[in-house]
């Protein structure tokens, strides 16, 4: 296996320490994984259901003159129809960002109609039936168009500049004047990114059902069961208390089935259930996944990015604007983290930062395994490049020179600066670029290390530096774990509202959990999530779950077991502290002294017969003085750590691009379990090659249609695509790399995903000294680079 | 009177028609135009009238091959695959890997669990079905078979590399039980 696990001093005593954390325990799902049992929500199945379809919308703006539904309705086997003219009658409220129906449509594919049949084929030939009249509206697709349009919501902008939850944003840090002055060697690079889309293999998917005045949904949101909820009652205008949401495993989410899709879905088919009087399962087509799905925040954007060096390789100023085609209803917040991410990468003492996000004619923006990072960094990269080609310096030096390190300044967005606790980007690359054997292979910029025939090979790298405390919304998510013993064996129950998307959340929660209470990971069970009787704690994403929700589970298991023991030592007259918690044992004895105890169920009556413990997780801004740095007194906080090497192969007269080596390396703290670790390495590495090299949708630039909406056309790797002397994925273990965390531990997959594209565009410059600014790096793109294509531009906004 | 509607029915029954399948090793008789309908697809038949809801449908159009099941041994895609057409045919899915007698996983199961060579676990059933196609006809695949069998079965979460590595493993498992 290329994984490398390079440990510190420190780091070899605390695996010595730990029992069931840092061990490969393979995932606490995997029976019901590999045995088909695992319940997906197309695998809810509910009593007297129905199929329902959703007529989607040619145009990609559209006002509905005219729709006739009733011909739909009278077909045998129909049994309800909806339209925009439902949702007042149903009192279905209508607040950004969550339009269920509305008389107009904004994208091709958005939502006009829907139909609950006795099946799927007659729910389609009742879509065939509705008749509806449109009336086409202008429409555009990228910022630049949106920027002089006329106005796609006039009630709130004039200007198409997004209103949505986070505002337009602006942010100087220094002087970026004074900083270009006294840059001796300044340069632009201008970037654009098209929209790419996350390709799970689960589409969007809900089942509803209602029970008198009592919803009840089967769904897959990232967001937990309880905020989903309340989506939901929101939307209908009932108590959350009466919403019940089952939260089923998850096919695939990345960022996209974060909020608006999986609500959609869910409410239209809660809107078909109410009004057939019978539960209605939506299923989602492959088409609809890529015309109602997000597309990688923030859309179809352009980057201008003006950066400042002096002789000496010292960064002195950088001017960045993003402007950003979001779709019709997006909640910003990947531009506003590109932000994050020029802020945070390099020291740059003079700093400035303008996103425009504009509305346009295409599905909603949403975070793609990193919010904004993986769209921040190539263009930020491609600048700080051309600096250091300009000077000579190699890329390894110059990072070295400027990159984010410890006790370093971070400057956040959403929240106050706070000071970075471990981790460092020129400590990190300093060690990757020994194994990468960089040194030995740079030939210098522009310049290939091998020459064969027309193959050309290139060496390249990255640095991103993410988020490790989840999206910051501290009056939002306060993730909360209880957990229940059961007094009669001592078998353990944790209850959260989230599931587990695949990174293994589950897994590295009752790890925690076994490791505080001394009990064996077969022992503990996660409660199926749900909204009712749960608390909030599990939304998978933003690399949160491994500090916040472990965080809250370890408080919840600790609090468990002092409870616990205090009530022991009570009744046997000890020190608390010469107790030993035995589980398994169902008792608490007296160490040295086993004859000496008291069973569990005996405490379990103190409390009332029941065992419970809760526990939160602190926010960056409530936690203990130990959050605050002695010396300069500021508050702490951490930030991911990730570079990326790639060595490419460019055929220049084919254009094809093959991906030789890349080698992806992160300083994680601790590792809490490393299959997991090496699970979510390897697998960005390749998405994230797919993303580079070929993906991208594909649009119509006379209808607004994406023309490629299959696994055909929008290829993603496939087992051809990838072999595993390709990969090596490196850990630089320390738990000084993660000090705020409990078991030292923070989140690596979105970072990764985030540095990797970046050194393969590298890589490719190097091969063949043309400059492609922008991706995915299509095989025309490199042959038109290198004046060898004879056919024009691609039709179409790629 | 009696005897006339006693014709009527038998002569209905006799018209009716029947898809035989067998699934894992039972044989399920389905009445045509009552349990299954002409544009009933296999993946559709299996999941929603008979309950084996391990078959995954993904795409629905034949590309990602979520819906793998085995007929007759060979890997074909259930969605693109008719009920009718399946009459006679003997059908694996993934409920059926389980040892009857044991109740124990299957060799390439346990390969997955301890290779992690799934994250979210959508496309395991249908990656698991075609590991034992290509296991069933070739035991000692090489990498490159690997990659060639596995390449109609997507995955967005793993980089496939886990997946290599669990089939290897399977094969060497299964190879031990013989």
């Amino acid at each position: 296996m290329s994984f490398k696990i390079i440990k510190s001093e420190k780091a070899e005593q605390k695996y010595k320490e730990w029992k069931v954390l840092g061990k490969p325990i393979p995932c606490v799902n995997s029976y019901l994984k590999v045995t088909g049992k695992a319940a997906f929500t197309d695998d809810i199945i509910r009593p007297n259901m129905l199929y329902g379809k959703i007529l989607r919308s040619p145009f990609a703006h559209a006002k509905i003159v005219k729709i006739d539904a009733s011909e739909a309705e009278a077909l045998p086997g129909v049994s309800s129809v909806i339209t925009y003219k439902d949702v007042e009658t149903m009192g279905v409220s209508q607040k950004p960002p969550a339009y269920i129906l509305t008389d107009r449509v904004f994208y091709v594919g958005d939502v006009v109609a829907a139909v609950a049949a006795e099946d799927e084929a007659i729910a389609e030939e009742a879509l065939d039936l509705i008749k509806v009249e449109y009336e086409p509206l202008p429409f555009w697709l990228t910022p630049e168009e949106a920027s002089s349009a006329q106005p796609m919501h006039p009630e709130v902008t004039k200007d198409n500049i997004v209103v949505g939850m986070w505002p337009p944003y602006y942010r100087s840090v220094g002087d970026i004047k004074e900083g270009f002055k006294g840059s001796d060697i300044i340069v632009d690079v201008e970037f654009r990114k098209p929209n790419i889309k996350h390709m799970f293999l689960e589409n969007f998917t809900a089942v509803a059902e209602w029970r008198g005045d009592e919803l009840h949904v089967w769904s897959h949101p990232q967001v937990g069961a309880v905020s989903f909820a309340m989506m939901l009652a929101s939307i209908f205008n009932v108590p959350t208390n009466k919403v019940h949401v089952y939260q089923c495993f998850i096919g695939g989410g990345f960022g996209g089935k974060m909020g608006d899709a999986p609500l959609r879905v869910a409410a239209l088919a809660a809107m078909l259930a109410k009004k057939s009087g019978r539960p209605v399962k939506i299923r989602t087509n492959i088409r609809e996944h890529f015309v109602e799905g997000a597309v990688l925040d923030p859309g179809i954007s352009t980057f201008k990015y003006k950066i400042g060096a002096d002789k000496l390789g010292n960064l002195k100023a950088i001017d960045a604007t993003v402007w950003a085609g979001q779709g019709e209803r997006s909640i910003n917040l990947g531009i506003v983290y590109c932000g994050d991410t020029i802020f945070n990468t390099y020291r740059i003492p003079n700093r400035s930062f303008k996103a425009y996000p504009y509305y346009t004619n295409t599905p909603m923006s949403q975070a793609l395994r990193a919010y904004g990072s993986q769209a921040g960094v190539p263009p930020l990269e491609e600048a700080v490049n051309e600096i250091a080609e300009k000077l000579g310096m190699d890329p390894v030096d110059f990072i070295i020179k400027n990159g984010l390190r410890d006790g370093d300044i971070v400057t956040q967005y959403l929240h106050n600066d706070f000071q970075l606790a471990g981790g460092s980007l020129p400590e990190l690359v300093q060690k990757a670029a020994e194994i990468f054997n960089w040194k030995e292979k740079w030939k210098g910029w522009s310049v290939p290390t091998e020459i064969s025939g027309s193959k050309r090979r290139g060496i390249g790298l990255a640095v991103a530096t993410h988020t490790a405390w989840g999206v910051p919304q501290p009056d939002r998510v306060k993730d909360t774990v209880i957990i229940k013993v059961n007094v009669n064996d001592g078998t353990v129950e944790w209850v959260t509202d989230g599931r587990d998307i695949g990174s293994g959340f589950d897994t590295v929660v009752s790890q925690v959990i076994a490791e505080v209470l001394g009990i064996d990971i077969k022992d503990i069970i996660h409660a199926p999530p749900q909204s009712v009787g749960q608390p909030i704690g599990g939304w998978t994403f933003a690399s949160k779950a491994l500090q916040s929700t472990v965080f809250a589970a370890y408080n919840a298991a600790n609090n468990l077991k002092r409870n616990i023991i205090t009530a022991a030592a009570s009744i046997l007259n000890v020190d608390p502290n010469r107790l030993v918690l035995d589980l398994k044992g169902t008792r608490i004895y007296v160490a040295g002294d086993p004859t000496r105890y008291v069973k569990l169920s005996k405490i379990g009556e103190i409390y009332g017969g029941i065992l419970i413990g809760i526990g939160s997780c602190p926010s960056h801004y409530e936690g203990p003085e130990s959050y605050m740095d002695p010396v300069t007194g500021r508050r702490l906080g951490m930030k991911g750590m990730f570079c990326s090497f790639a060595e490419v192969e460019v055929d220049i007269e084919t254009g094809k691009i093959d991906v030789i080596k890349l080698m992806v390396a992160t300083q994680p703290g601790m590792i809490l379990n490393p299959l997991m670790v090496y699970g979510q390495l390897i697998g960005s590495a390749v998405h994230g090659m797919g993303c580079m090299l070929w993906e991208g949708i594909i649009y119509d630039e006379k209808t607004g249609t994406p023309l490629n909406a299959s696994f055909i056309e929008y290829p993603i790797p496939t087992a051809l695509d990838v072999t595993e002397d390709q990969f090596v994925c490196v850990t630089i273990v320390d738990p000084d790399d993660a000090k705020l965390t409990p078991y030292r531990a923070k989140g690596i997959a979105e970072g990764i995903f985030a540095a990797m594209w970046h050194s393969i565009h590298m890589a490719v410059y190097n091969a063949i000294g043309r400059k492609i600014r922008e991706f995915p790096l299509r095989p025309e793109k490199i042959l038109r680079a290198l004046g060898k294509a004879p056919f024009p531009q691609t039709k179409g906004v790629v | 009177m009696d005897e006339g509607k006693n014709d009527l029915i038998n002569g209905a029954r006799m018209r009716m028609q029947k898809i035989k399948l067998t699934i894992n090793g039972k044989l399920y008789e389905l009445i045509l135009g009552y349990e299954v309908q002409p544009w009933h697809t296999l993946a559709f038949t299996l999941r929603e009238k008979l309950g084996l809801t391990g078959t995954k449908i993904g795409c629905d159009r034949g590309e990602c091959g979520a819906c793998t099941v085995l007929m007759d041994g060979r890997p074909i895609l259930s969605c693109l695959t008719l009920t009718v057409e399946c009459d006679g045919k003997n059908i694996e899915t993934i409920e059926g890997l389980l040892n009857s007698k044991t109740g124990k996983l299957h060799p390439i199961q346990e390969a997955f669990i301890e290779s992690g060579a799934f994250q979210c676990g959508f496309c395991t059933p249908g990656m698991i079905m075609s590991a034992k196609a290509l296991l069933q006809r070739n035991p000692n695949p090489t990498l490159e078979e690997i990659r060639e069998a596995m390449s109609g079965n997507l995955c967005r979460c793993t980089g496939y590399i886990p997946i290599f590595n669990a089939i290897m493993k399977a094969a060497e498992k299964m190879r031990g039980m013989t």
